[in-house]
């Protein structure tokens, strides 16, 4: 129902966003996830009708939106957007807030349907009140209100939570997802908290200096990274170096692991391989031993920090809190690489 | 590039720029008077009076900005913080110098503090002294004119600095005092600093109107530019000259714009945090309250209540002739004039700042400090820096209008109705913009976005977001353009249709004629019909400061 | 967007059209642009409107605006009559072609020719004199003689007079450089300005009150200042204006500087014969009266009777130079007043 065509968004000299393409179904939760100054929010705003495109395309529904010669105002747009700072209209009601997009309905169904908002927000008893009299969670679900209301097509959610208190966060991000979906909105959210992006999104595309890296699932982005970036970004884990010693095979300081039929590396290259914390498994009896540098309690789990032999940098390892090892132990570990994923080493 | 090109194509931009080139026409005359250059006025300028220009309109600028920074910071911090008895009334009275125009209050005060008058006549009674036994501090020189203009032009500095100080959150002074600062500290460090955009716009607004005044130096005798270019332009018979002159006020201006712009580009900030608490004022004792009441009384006192009643006392010597049916007339083509300017003004700001707010090209940001420019152009300049292009529009619409009909329309805009409000939309639109940009910062960007993205057309915004959410600060644009326009002079004098008279006009040809006594009816009339919009605007700011 | 303009353009089309009130000329009326003040003019022109049935209309302001305002206004300009209060302003209107020549055998006949322009395009109406007053407790009209002499050392810190900004001490100055050549006037200028007793201040008014109040002894101030002062409704003013007598400078040389006051009909006058009509008006004994009486100017038309409170200032000689130098010299005033210290 969105797709991006290859947009790019400059101001002045500076290019913020650079050949950004992406596309959303009917229903679907997407999120651009990226440190802060990759080109999400520019991205986002380009959707909304904020900002123009130097060049690419965006279509709603089939429909153009933005191009380099075309732009329709946001107000045109079919889209609502939640703001970081909620963005309520301070010197109206709640319910006039809700309102405001509804303009072209008729005032019977008007009252109707800013009722039906309240309820499905959970705060039906609050429309005669003022934004300044409200918590930050209940403002924040009144701006979502207010954005569905009139039925977009679009929702766009500009660090929905970032002014919110982090224990309030996860409830509300769960909260938002049941209304989108009980909706059936179609929505992106833009934000730099992956574990926000996890609770929310159904795909997820990572930016870094304007580009998008992929654009996946939660599951793809951390078990198929595409670059780098992506793997160090999402999840933790570290990069051994490798060698490809057969066509279906590499080999490391952990040993050698099965390779899938498709990848673009020829025999005998460098590689540099992804280790999750999840991809080691504390095993006593396992052959390979590692030394333990640090460790890190985390109530059902401990995560260490491991050193072996022929890697420079240190293997996180997490294992069930009941294996308990103290610093400068060695323990046997045992790794399952289910996918194996390589990078080229720089020489 | 690109943005240039699609500023230039899109319908808003383009009209927002029209109107700015407009409007900014006198501006563009007289710095196209730089093409003609004369080394022989130039010379003789240089070598005896232009330093003289220099240095006391300088002088009189900066002097007459810290005086309405210290008379207007004083008082609004006082009503911001404390409740004393007396302070309702105070409110009102302190804004009540506004009404009063500067030339009328030097005026006044040479005929109450001169040889003849009241005080020094009291004071040889009580002593029993004679001429040149005593000195006596003369009202007419450079410290007077700026005595006399602060006390009339500190509201601006008051009006806005008591906002900004009602609206600092009380969570502010309490983590101060947590982290053991004392008042006077929190004052100097925090109180002041947040407040600084607020002073320092409302000290600008002052320096400009003490840039463009010409009636109270005229009077006074001080050699500043307005009188300079008067001096040139009537005395030497040099327009040129004198428009060359104009250009170099209107720089001195734009740097204090420009001064002004960047101190509050520093501290860009929008209201955060959701439920802030104003501070509540705190209650005075009887000692303290009446010292804080007859603090905030002096500037009204000797800005408003002592001149008025001079006037009015010599408005009773005259008020058997003065008073006639062409009087009323005077008075309802001075209500209606400034009411109608008013509208005008207050519109034509709100199109422009919201047009540099929803595209923030560099164009239209230029275009609204360019138009800010004309509040310091003495309103004969403007008025004949309209004429011409007014002029000039004239001929075009006469020579199109006798081809098609064979006949002659006449005058369509000089000397009209629409050359004045166009002279006072040039003179004011500065106030306006100023006031109504301030209110603006309360209105998140994101509040914007979020109307538009729900289907707001930018129209739909500004009548439902913004002027609501501006309603106080559009009011007091609205009542302070009504009030300057009651008091504006020059251009209304230069600009006028037939038969039309102004209180303004009609209090300065009699004053102006030396029958100061005569002078004293319209002068007071304008002052009684300024009070009006002046005391609701008491009651628009405390509305809002409550709100 | 679109419809916004369009209806933004209209309703500012219907503004202007509601706010334009075009001076379509009527049959019988004429239109006056007066750099003499409302209260000083309006009650003749009342009259002779109803006299004549000729309506008047009128803005007033200062001269240099209202010439500026005729020349930017062209050949549209509904202005048929010009009025101002001192003879340089009509030089420099006719200067700046903004006059026209008319013929009248009444103004011709009625006032002196030394009053009214060559070509015709201006006639005086009233003359201005500017004389010495002075305290006559505290000096000796003895030792009073021309305006020259105030140079004198004998006057140090004793001569109260206003700015040069103002044009009644530009056009007596330009009338002395005529008279004498620059140089002389500026040598005499800067004498005159250090016997100064303050930097200039004020109006008229405000000399003739210091010099009463003992900050100087003697002032230069135009007479009608003296004699508004002498009816004023302020008792105060009244004593003040009491205390100083007039003298009367050079009358055995070059006579008492004068200036004049006077009308121009407009070079694209609409309304041309009410226009000479209204001037002929102008110069009619009666009206010549009503200028002596109510502004205690004196009348241009010989054989006019003087008010008592100009009688009472007694009879003078005038300067006979021709006025037009006086306009045509101002500029050099001004700079010889600048170079001179004038404030």
């Amino acid at each position: 129902m969105l797709t991006l065509n290859d947009i790019q968004i400059r101001y002045g000299n500076v290019t913020a966003v650079n050949y950004v393409s992406l596309s959303l179904k009917e229903g679907q939760i997407g999120c651009l996830l990226g440190p802060s100054g990759c080109g999400k929010t520019s991205t986002l705003r380009a959707i909304a009708g904020f900002e123009h495109v130097a060049s690419g395309s965006i279509e709603l529904r089939g429909a153009l939106v933005s191009s380099a010669s075309t732009h329709i105002p946001p107000e045109k747009r079919h889209m609502s957007v939640v703001f970081q700072d909620f963005a309520l209209f301070p010197h109206m009601s709640i319910a006039d807030n809700i309102a405001f997009g509804l303009h072209t309905v008729p005032q019977e169904q008007r009252h109707a349907r800013v009722d039906a908002m309240l309820d499905l927000i959970g705060l039906p008893n609050i429309g005669e009140r003022y934004p300044h009299e409200l918590s930050g969670g209940q403002q924040q679900r009144v701006a979502l209100a207010r954005a569905l209301a009139p039925e977009p097509d679009l929702i766009l959610l500009d660090e929905p939570f970032s002014s919110l208190d982090a224990d309030l966060r996860e409830e509300l991000a769960k909260d938002i997802r049941r209304i989108l979906k009980h909706q059936k909105t179609s929505a992106l959210m833009v934000t730099h908290d992956q574990h926000e992006a996890f609770a929310i999104a159904d795909v997820i595309g990572v930016m870094c200096d304007g580009a998008l890296h992929q654009w996946d699932s939660a599951y793809g982005l951390y078990h198929r990274p595409v670059s780098r970036f992506v793997a160090d970004f999402i999840g933790s884990g570290v990069l051994i170096p490798g060698v490809i010693t057969e066509h279906h095979q590499v080999d490391c300081c952990l040993g050698q692991f099965a390779l899938s039929a498709q990848h673009q590396f020829d025999k005998g290259a460098r590689v540099e391989v992804l280790v999750r914390p999840d991809d080691i498994e504390h095993d006593d009896k396992s052959p390979q031993k590692a030394r333990i540098l640090n460790r890190m309690f985390r109530g059902s789990h401990i995560m260490y920090e491991l050193g072996v032999e022929g890697s420079h940098v240190p293997l996180l390892c997490l294992a069930p809190s009941h294996h308990d090892h103290e610093v400068g132990e060695q323990f046997g570990i045992k790794t399952d690489l289910a996918h194996v994923v390589m990078f080229a080493r720089a020489s | 590039m690109n943005q240039h090109i699609r500023a230039l194509t899109d319908p808003w931009q383009g009209a927002l720029l029209l109107l700015g080139a407009m409007l900014c026409t006198p501006i563009f005359v007289i710095y196209f008077s730089w093409g003609a250059f004369d080394t022989s006025v130039w010379s003789h300028l240089a070598d005896t009076v232009l330093s003289d220009y220099i240095i006391n309109s300088l002088l009189l600028a900066i002097g007459v900005g810290l005086g309405a920074l210290v008379l207007g910071t004083t008082t609004a911090m006082i009503m911001a913080r404390y409740n004393f008895v007396g302070r309702r009334i105070l409110n009102w009275l302190l804004l009540l110098p506004l009404a009063m125009p500067a030339y009328i209050i030097a005026y006044t005060y040479t005929g109450i503090l001169d040889f003849m008058g009241p005080v020094q006549s009291a004071l040889r009674d009580i002593t029993g002294w004679g001429y040149g036994d005593y000195t006596f501090p003369d009202i007419r020189s450079l410290e007077g004119a700026i005595l006399v203009m602060s006390l009339v032009l500190y509201p601006y500095v008051y009006m806005l600095a008591k906002t900004a100080f009602s609206e600092q959150p009380a969570s502010l002074y309490q983590a101060s005092q947590s982290m053991g600062v004392t008042k006077y500290q929190h004052f100097l460090k925090v109180t002041l600093p947040l407040a600084r955009p607020a002073l320092i716009t409302g000290a600008a607004l002052a320096m400009m109107e003490a840039f463009a005044d010409y009636g109270t130096v005229q009077y006074f005798g001080i050699s500043t530019f307005t009188t300079g270019i008067f001096r040139t332009w009537f005395g030497l018979g040099d327009g040129i000259a004198a428009a060359q002159l104009s250009s170099v006020l209107c720089t001195f201006v734009f740097v204090t714009l420009v001064l002004e712009k960047m101190s509050r580009r520093k501290i860009q900030y929008f209201h955060q945090g959701q439920n802030h608490q104003s501070q509540t004022r705190k209650q005075l004792g009887m000692a303290k309250g009446a010292a804080a009441f007859f603090l905030c009384l002096l500037p009204p006192l000797f800005g408003f209540i002592l001149p008025s009643i001079q006037l009015g006392y010599w408005a009773t010597l005259t008020y058997k002739t003065a008073w006639d049916e062409q009087f009323t007339a005077l008075v309802l083509n001075s209500l209606f004039i400034a009411l109608a300017a008013a509208v005008v003004v207050v519109t034509l700001a709100l199109l422009l700042t919201y047009g540099k707010r929803l595209k923030k090209t560099p164009l239209l940001s230029g275009n609204v400090g360019v138009v800010s420019l004309g509040y310091a152009i003495p309103g004969t300049v403007i008025a004949v820096g309209i004429l011409l292009p007014l002029g000039w529009a004239d001929h075009a619409i006469n020579a199109l209008w006798k081809s098609w009909t064979g006949e002659l329309l006449g005058l369509v805009f000089s000397g009209t109705v629409f050359a004045l409000l166009f002279a006072y939309s040039i003179r004011f639109l500065a106030v306006a913009i100023h006031n109504i940009e301030s209110g603006l910062g309360r209105i998140t960007p994101s509040m914007d976005n979020a109307a538009r993205s729900l289907g707001a057309s930018p129209i739909r915004v500004l009548k439902q977001i913004h002027i609501p959410m501006l309603r106080a600060s559009v009011l007091s644009a609205a009542l302070l353009v009504f009030v300057d326009v009651l008091k504006e002079l020059p251009a209304t004098l230069i600009l006028r249709p037939f038969n039309f008279n102004t209180l303004a006009v009609r209090s300065f040809e009699l004053a102006s004629d030396e029958r100061l006594v005569d002078a004293a009816m319209p002068a007071l009339a304008i002052v009684l019909v300024g009070l009006v919009p002046v005391i609701l605007l008491t009651r628009a700011i405390d509305r809002a400061s409550q709100r | 967007m679109l419809k916004n303009i369009k209806i933004l353009s209209g309703l500012s089309a219907l503004a202007v059209a509601m706010l334009s009130t075009s001076f379509v000329s009527q049959a019988d009326e004429v239109n006056v642009y007066s750099a003499r003040k409302e209260a000083l003019i309006k009650p003749v022109l009342d009259k002779f409107s109803k006299d004549t049935g000729i309506k008047v209309n009128l803005v007033t302001g200062k001269a240099d605006a209202l010439i500026s305002r005729l020349n930017s206004e062209g050949q549209l300009s509904p202005a048929d009559v010009l009025l101002t209060t001192d003879v340089g302003r009509l030089v420099r209107a006719k200067t700046q072609g903004v006059t026209q020549a008319i013929e009248s055998e009444v103004l011709e006949g009625a006032i002196p020719a030394h009053f009214q322009d060559d070509d015709n395009h201006w006639f005086a109406l009233t003359v201005r004199a500017r004389p010495i007053m002075y305290s006559p407790e505290r000096v000796d009209p003895k030792e009073l003689s021309t305006i020259e002499a105030l140079t004198d050392k004998k006057w140090k810190g004793r001569i109260c007079i206003r700015s040069s900004s103002n044009i009644y001490n530009q056009s007596m100055v330009a009338a002395m450089i005529e008279q004498q050549g620059e140089a002389k006037v500026e040598a005499w200028a800067k004498d005159f300005v250090k016997n100064f007793a303050r930097p200039p201040k004020g109006g008229d008014r405000d000399q003739i009150k210091a010099v009463v109040a003992g900050q100087c002894d003697i002032a230069i101030a135009n007479t009608y200042y003296l004699g508004g002062m002498l009816e004023s409704a302020d008792s105060k003013e009244k004593a003040i204006a009491q205390q100083v007598n007039v003298f009367w400078p050079n009358q055995t040389d070059r006579g008492a500087h004068i200036n004049i006051s006077g009308a121009a009909v407009t070079a694209h006058a609409p309304n041309k014969t009410q226009a000479v009509k209204l001037i002929e008006y102008l110069a009619r004994k009666d009206s010549q009266q009503w200028y002596a009486s109510t502004n205690h100017e004196y009348p241009v038309l010989e054989g006019v009777e003087h008010s008592d409170t100009l009688k009472g200032f007694g009879q003078f000689k005038a300067e006979t130079i021709p006025l037009y130098r006086v306009g045509e010299l101002n500029a050099e005033a001004v700079k010889v007043m600048d170079k001179a210290g004038w404030k």
